[in-house]
């Protein structure tokens, strides 16, 4: 995506990084962290928040850093860098609330025609109790997405 | 006049972005650092049915 974005920071396995958002309000640490999911052994959660200076992360902070895009841009590298590593694994992620997912579906609808190109791209909606992965659409609400890398195409 | 920035040693320039190993963000590896968002995803992956 042709968004500015942040250096990163990341352990020697690659499912962990951090960067720092500079804004209005000055440096905010931020941490990334892709987690195995319980029940599905390929599919591993993507959470973000703010470093605390004690070292403790949350990620209900609102920010405010007047950076969001390049914020949203920055985590959407750390897919992209993750998934060359381990590109059986695929990416569910939500927002801490579902205004912030309301505020990812928009982020992934307005650049879905470049995401599109490397990835497939789910929203996960709930039907009378039953969850459902399906096609990513702009005008649903979902309560999670899942990505999963497309395969790399060979140049010859 | 372009600004030129330098690259941080040891990083490799992928997607646009200079990538560095910080290998102080080992000490995290195996620790769960959001567990209210594990456990709202778990319960998330719960309710799914994979095709």
């Amino acid at each position: 995506m042709n968004y500015p974005k942040y250096d990163l920071e990341t352990s020697s396995s690659e499912d962990i990084f951090e960067f720092n958002s500079i804004g209005q309000k000055g440096d905010i640490r931020k941490i990334i962290q892709f987690k195995q999911t319980d029940l599905h052994p390929r599919l591993y959660n993507l959470a973000f928040g703010d470093k605390n200076e004690d070292g403790s992360v949350d990620d209900r902070t609102i920010s405010d850093n007047g950076d969001m895009e390049k914020v949203l841009a920055t985590v959407a590298t750390t897919v992209y860098e993750y998934t060359s590593n381990y590109s059986n694994r695929e990416i569910i992620f939500s927002g801490s609330t579902p205004s912030r997912t309301r505020l990812y579906r928009m982020a992934i609808g307005k650049n879905y025609e470049e995401l599109s190109k490397d990835f497939y791209i789910f929203g996960v909606i709930v039907e009378s109790g039953v969850g459902k992965k399906v096609p990513f659409s702009n005008n649903t609400d979902y309560i999670a997405f899942i990505v999963e890398r497309k395969p790399l195409k060979l140049e010859l | 006049m372009k600004k030129f920035e330098k690259k941080p040693a040891g990083a490799k320039e992928k997607f646009g972005v200079n990538i560095k190993v910080n290998k102080g963000l080992d000490k995290f590896q195996g620790k769960d650092l959001f567990p209210r968002k594990t456990e709202e995803i778990n319960k998330i992956v719960s309710m799914l049915t994979f095709r």
